[in-house]
């Protein structure tokens, strides 16, 4: 591991988000860094301070009383002051929501989503919530979580084996996820109900391939580091089954 | 709870589906499962709004808000659903306000802990200032995730149904909060000479 992937993994690791393999490989490189270590002690310094410097803050008295009276009457206490500006939002949410939101849409287009879902998973070794190669038990564990029911398939005698599921949270809305391996490389398909807008075709960022088409009124996106041809390939054999 | 955002499952599973529950018990049960999360709420939107007038008025909103649409909370995590609608109200607010500057901190009240010397208490406060500065100046969205974790102590999951957004933005959006964080501090402290 070198110093730059630890240093991402360090927010993970004092939060304990991180699975028992990655934590071990990253106890390593700190048994060994020194600069890391020094890192890593800044920032649960600075955690303890956020959390044990009462920066919390406590509703101010009356607060409650006035929300059971108003839940009671069923009849909002005097919100003047927010109405005309939720009003004046209104007349204004474009120009402005675009200002404000600006330095965000490049870090929650989809596609990154999907790829910070993937890394994510991987990083934290949660990849599944079900595990299973098999498709008639991956399949019925979607209901109840999900309002839709996805397509499963095993594409095992093609090379590539299910591993099982997980449900994701993309853009708003809960998409199934099934997770594949192609030799060393796992590669995740999240599935949702097909929108207007949905892209299709493909695209690379940050290493990883990116696929996305829409089937049968499904919206499919694979994203995997596995190679473009590969993944294309992965992408028909769904298409054919 | 795992993150999975059911709509479709009926809303306070331990009514029988179609017994429609009176007013009375609905406002009981709101009262049980929400109102207990009102100094989280505060929490969150003071921060967000870095004000205490706008906080209140968007908090006693957000739980009108909340009331209204209980009958469709699932009955899993009434925090994080709570959170939900606040933030939204929040982020509806800055919008329309546009509050983008840093506001004065007249309504700040410190809690120094400890029994330290008076210069360290000092010293103490000095940094606790900074640190809170540093925190408002934060952009909105990485100040939820601060707050979320380190104060509501929420985890990567729990953020990302409150915020709607994905698990990877999550982390993120809090190593890039941190990073601020500290280089704003470390240049706050370079400020005054220590």
């Amino acid at each position: 591991m070198n110093c730059s992937l630890a240093l991402e993994m360090f927010g993970p690791y004092v939060d304990g988000e991180l699975d028992a393999n990655a934590e071990l490989q990253l106890r390593l490189h700190l048994s060994e860094c020194e600069s890391c270590n020094a890192a890593l002690q800044r920032l649960q310094m600075r955690r303890q301070m956020i959390q044990s410097g009462g920066l919390r803050y406590g509703a101010p008295p009356g607060l409650e009383a006035r929300i059971r009276k108003s839940i009671r009457t069923g009849r909002a206490g005097s919100n003047w002051r927010m109405w005309s500006a939720i009003a004046a939002a209104i007349l204004v949410a474009s120009t402005f929501s675009i200002h404000l939101t600006q330095h965000f849409d490049a870090e929650d287009r989809l596609e990154q989503q999907v790829i910070s879902n993937h890394v994510q998973a991987l990083m934290t070794g949660h990849t599944t919530d079900v595990v299973s190669t098999d498709q008639h038990t991956v399949k019925p564990w979607f209901n109840g979580r999900i309002d839709f029911s996805p397509p499963v398939v095993d594409l095992a005698s093609h090379g590539f084996r299910l591993l099982g599921g997980r449900v994701d949270y993309i853009d708003g809305r809960a998409a199934a996820t099934l997770v594949y391996q192609r030799r060393k490389h796992i590669i995740d398909l999240f599935i949702w109900p097909a929108r207007s807008g949905d892209a299709t075709g493909a695209e690379s960022s940050k290493g990883f391939n990116v696929i996305r088409w829409t089937e049968g009124g499904m919206s499919f996106t694979a994203v995997s580091d596995l190679n473009k041809t590969e993944l294309e390939q992965f992408r028909d054999l769904l298409r054919a089954t | 709870m795992s993150g999975t955002l059911s709509l479709s499952r009926t809303a306070l599973s331990q009514y029988p589906p179609g017994k429609a529950m009176s007013q009375s018990t609905l406002n009981a049960e709101f009262e049980r499962v929400i109102l207990p999360h009102l100094n989280s709420a505060y929490n969150l939107a003071r921060w967000l709004l870095r004000n205490e007038q706008d906080a209140q008025d968007v908090v006693h909103d957000s739980f009108l808000r909340a009331h209204r649409y209980f009958e469709s909370f699932d009955g899993t995590d009434g925090r994080a659903w709570l959170f939900g609608i606040v933030r939204n109200a929040c982020f509806s607010f800055l919008r329309a306000s546009k509050i983008q500057q840093i506001p004065t901190n007249e309504d700040l009240y410190l809690r120094s802990s400890g029994e330290a010397s008076p210069e360290h208490a000092v010293m103490l406060k000095e940094d606790l200032q900074a640190l809170r500065d540093c925190i408002e100046a934060l952009p909105p969205e990485y100040r939820e995730a601060v707050v979320l974790r380190e104060l509501e102590e929420l985890s990567y999951k729990e953020i990302s149904v409150a915020a709607g957004i994905a698990l990877g933005t999550v982390m993120s959006r809090l190593n890039r909060a941190r990073i601020r964080l500290e280089n704003c501090v470390t240049g706050k402290a370079k400020e005054i000479g220590r």
